[in-house]
């Protein structure tokens, strides 16, 4: 009993960092709408940079090339340094706010969450950066005396911290409800016109939540680092928190408060259980990332329907999709292009060649998936992890083309138990529930020793009719017949995925995307063609998963985490989201491609591939929608358009106006 | 007239955080005709369509020829033959018009996706989506997009597209809201010849031209519910009628003449 307690206890100290960034996230989505995926990411810099005033007496900003680190003299006492780190914590969310949301205040929900993944990804990057991948032991500002309760005893801080959050909770609840600028914020959040016909301006409230939310967020998690010691990978602790937050329905404080509280102690809880005897051996891994899971899964099907819809002011509209004609010739370019530039490079050139290949079958999952039907699934390259694993240990022994297959089919069926949660609620909820699967996916099967043997997962070369299609062979880094193997799966899928975007699906998924409602009234089966969607952009994740399998000759975790999988969907909507020639540049410039590879030889790229991947994001969500591919399209036509008024009227004109209609057809 | 109608809508009642916004509302349209729904803002017209289409959880039965469809999703309902636009248009604006109405013809399916992999059905039910078209006079702009089109031609697109699914019943919202005199006559004459082909129409409208003018039948609801029914000459000598919605009309008349 006594030691059920303990752990308790224990629990509920991490559970005030929980119920600190579920406030926070709360108060974001009150203020703004947005699911700030990147809570995490801004209260762990906050604890970093407090840890770095404490320890060295430097203030740390969060840039890069710029100075960004200014010492303020040694002997900071803690207090001083907190105050000093949350205000830097403030100011990212006031430029958060000023430089990527508030411009994305009138865009929809898809460019929103992008945006907050940007930021997430940027901020990790320049944690590791400025500070490090190695887990930090932080000076604890709160007293850490021990304190006895019967024969139980743990450090002071696990009782003030809960209480802080309590606190918290008491002075945001009293702020929305008392405060006249509280209740603005409210009312804005369901009626934004309402609120600035009242003369509340929505951007400034907006502005508000932002500087509370960092604050909250910034403030406890440095608290409550010295407790839990500060891994780099922290951002992450914004599932947990989302998972809360959404018990409490995106909008009550206190019920994300307590949720967090009560997440922290049951995490314990399983972990001391865990331990015992009887428990599964199997199972006794990653627990803690499962629990936030099935929180959400429950809390959406409970909640779900309720969750309230931002009243905002006129939308903006994605940008165009762009339906593929897969015609012949252009296949038949691409792919010699590919041949040849495979038959001309050897070694690590041909593998970041070939790795560009893989990738633009995991950037064709997010165009099907989040280009035309507008859902964001965050967890798709756990599902090509998933699709490895099972080549290794399951279909491995099947004939070589059919054990890919269904390796890869058995990703998008994952896919589909991930993703069904989620379907009967609309806005960014797909988002939360797939990175939270992510998550667990990657903690509790790829990281579990006694599912993934530490040994490693070995991948068996492909053999097709007698045709060794291994990998490696004499010396040799990538074999010639293997880069080939990989280029045919990779156009084949490419040519049927982009044949199911040209025809009737394609308009299907499109009529989905812009508007659910009449989608359904014209006698389209919404749900169906989301899951369609999701299965069939699993599987090409899936394919993806096993090719890089093969490429390594084993099922690699670090290939298939969490942040790999978020680049990856950063990429993906740089190259350009709403069409698969934006998947082609964004497979050529993604991590570990030939791009990647060949600037690799000239500079030192690791952690500043992944900053200028999330900046890039979140520079491309604000002025570039359509990513790069979008964006060479508007000047070609912008070009043509120039060119076609110089001539003399007449059949230019006719020219440029077949251009325009053959270019939306 | 109940026997032949191919919608009957029995008790129809929808409510909305104790408020009523549907109170037991019976109501028929027969093949070929067109019924007129009025009533004063905030009576329950739209509320009524929506319920019937299923986008509002109601009460009440809802037969559509000889079938029950009152606990069919929304797209089901469609698929039964039951189609509808919107007040609010809710066209697809990525899609050309004609893809718009192929939308409403054909349906999403997992095996057409599976032929789609194969052979992409490019072109879908051109007939369908043509007769459409001509029906409403717009075949002239199947290959624009919805945001190029003016008000009045969107509202066509959108009558157009639920009349691509071949409907037994449509369910209009406020067709002719916004338009100017001119185009509501031409839409007054499109109706007639959509309900000629068989079709059996609800039309809620503002417009007392266009709905007397075309009208067969005609319910009027008040507080959600039905006040008055019967041909339109009768109804608008109603007493009830004239107090709770025509001294409402002369409003919106005078502040739409300002």
């Amino acid at each position: 009993m006594s030691q059920h307690l303990q752990f308790l206890i224990v629990g509920l100290g991490v559970g005030a960092a929980f119920a600190a960034l579920a406030m926070s996230l709360v108060v974001v989505y009150r203020g703004t709408g947005i699911i700030n995926f990147a809570q995490g990411a801004m209260a762990l810099w906050t604890a970093f940079a407090y840890d770095e005033l404490v320890r060295a007496g430097d203030l740390v900003l969060p840039w890069y090339g710029l100075p960004a680190r200014f010492h303020l003299g040694s002997g900071i006492a803690p207090g001083i340094a907190l105050a000093i780190a949350v205000a830097s914590s403030a100011s990212i969310g006031v430029l958060a706010h000023l430089l990527v949301f508030r411009p994305l205040r009138r865009a929809p929900a898809l460019a929103k969450v992008v945006a907050s993944v940007g930021l997430m990804i940027s901020l990790q990057a320049l944690t590791i950066l400025h500070f490090g991948t190695a887990t930090r032991a932080v000076t604890p500002l709160l007293p850490t005396g021990r304190v006895a309760l019967g024969d139980v005893s743990f450090a002071a801080d696990r009782l003030y911290l809960p209480a802080i959050a309590l606190a918290i909770a008491l002075l945001l609840w009293s702020f929305f409800r008392f405060t006249r600028i509280g209740v603005a914020t409210r009312a804005a959040s369901e009626n934004e016109l309402g609120a600035s016909l009242a003369g509340w301006s929505p951007d400034r409230l907006a502005l508000l939540t932002w500087v509370l939310s960092s604050v909250v967020g910034g403030a406890v998690v440095a608290l409550v680092a010295p407790a839990t010691g500060l891994p780099a990978n922290y951002v992450l602790a914004v599932v947990p928190a989302l998972a809360v937050a959404l018990v409490g329905g995106l909008s009550s404080v206190w019920l994300a408060c307590l949720a967090g509280l009560a997440l922290g102690a049951v995490q314990s809880e399983v972990v001391l259980l865990a331990t015992k005897p009887w428990w599964p051996d199997w199972a006794a891994s990653g627990l803690a990332d499962v629990v936030p899971l099935v929180v959400i899964v429950v809390a959406l099907f409970v909640v779900g329907r309720k969750l309230p819809v931002r009243g905002s002011q006129l939308a903006d509209r994605l940008p165009d999709a762009i339906r593929p004609r897969n015609r012949p010739w252009a296949i038949a370019l691409l792919a010699g292009g590919a041949g040849i530039a495979i038959a001309l490079t050897s070694g690590s050139y041909r593998f970041g060649v070939v790795t560009s290949l893989i990738l633009m079958l995991m950037a064709a999952s997010f165009v099907v998936l989040t280009g035309f039907v507008g859902q964001i699934s965050l967890a798709q390259a756990a599902l090509a992890g998933a699709a490895g694993f099972l080549l290794s240990h399951v279909f491995g022994g099947w004939p070589f083309p059919l054990s890919m297959v269904a390796s890869a089919l058995a990703a998008g069926a994952i896919g589909l138990l991930v993703g069904a949660p989620a379907l009967r609620v609309r806005g960014a909820q797909l988002a939360v529930v797939t990175l939270a699967g992510a998550l667990a996916l990657e903690q509790f099967v790829f990281r579990n020793p006694r599912v993934s043997p530490v040994e490693g997962n070995p991948i068996e070369p492909a053999r097709l009719f007698g045709l060794d299609l291994a990998v490696r062979g004499g010396g040799d880094l990538m074999r010639l017949p293997f880069a080939l193997m990989v280029l045919a799966v990779v156009v084949a899928a490419l040519v049927l995925v982009g044949n199911l975007l040209r025809g009737h699906s394609g308009r299907a998924f499109l009529a989905v995307r812009s508007n659910e409602r009449a989608a359904a009234a014209a006698g389209i089966d919404v749900t169906a063609v989301k899951l369609a969607a999701i299965f069939v952009a699993g599987t090409l994740a899936g394919l993806a998963g096993t090719l890089i399998g093969y490429s390594r000759g084993e099922l690699s975790v670090d290939s298939f985490t969490v942040t790999v999988g978020l680049s990856l969907l950063a990429f993906a909507y740089i190259g350009g989201i709403t069409s698969l020639a934006g998947a082609i540049v964004a497979g050529l410039l993604a991590p570990l491609g030939i791009v990647y590879v060949l600037l690799e030889d000239h500079v030192e790229l690791g952690s500043y591939y992944l900053l200028f991947s999330g900046v890039l994001l979140m520079v491309n969500a604000v002025l570039y929608p359509s990513g790069v591919t979008g964006r060479l399209r508007e000047q070609w036509a912008a070009l043509r358009g120039r060119r076609a008024a110089a001539r003399p009227a007449g059949p230019a004109a006719a020219q440029l106006d077949s251009e325009r209609s053959s270019s939306v057809a | 007239m109940s026997r032949d109608a191919v919608v009957q809508a029995r008790g129809i009642t929808v409510r909305f955080d104790g408020v009523v916004a549907n109170d037991g509302v019976d109501l028929d349209v027969g093949a070929g005709a067109i019924v007129g729904l009025i009533g004063p803002n905030g009576a329950g017209k739209t509320t009524f369509i929506d319920a019937l289409s299923g986008f509002v959880p109601a009460s009440g039965t809802l037969m559509l020829g000889d079938r029950w469809i009152e606990r069919l999703a929304p797209h089901a309902r469609a698929r039964a033959g039951l189609a509808r636009t919107w007040q609010s248009l809710e066209l697809f604006p990525d899609l050309t018009v004609a893809e718009n109405l192929q939308i409403a013809a054909r349906r999403f399916s997992l095996r057409g996706a599976l032929a789609d992999l194969v052979r992409p059905s490019r072109r879908a039910e051109e007939a369908a989506v043509a007769r459409a078209l001509e029906l409403v006079g717009i075949a002239a702009l199947a290959d624009r997009r919805p945001g190029e089109l003016s008000l009045g031609h969107e509202k066509l697109v959108g009558v157009a597209r639920a009349l691509a699914a071949a409907p037994r019943a449509l369910l209009l919202d406020e067709p002719a809201a916004g338009l100017p005199r001119s185009e509501t006559d031409q839409l007054g004459r499109h109706l007639r010849a959509v309900a000629d082909s068989g079709v059996a129409v609800l039309l809620v409208d503002h417009d007392m031209g266009l709905v007397l003018d075309v009208c067969d039948d005609l319910y009027v609801l008040d507080f959600g519910r039905v006040i008055a029914h019967g041909r339109p000459a009768e109804v608008r000598r109603d007493p009830a009628v004239v107090a709770a919605y025509l001294g409402g009309e002369h409003a919106r008349a005078a502040e739409a003449a300002r």
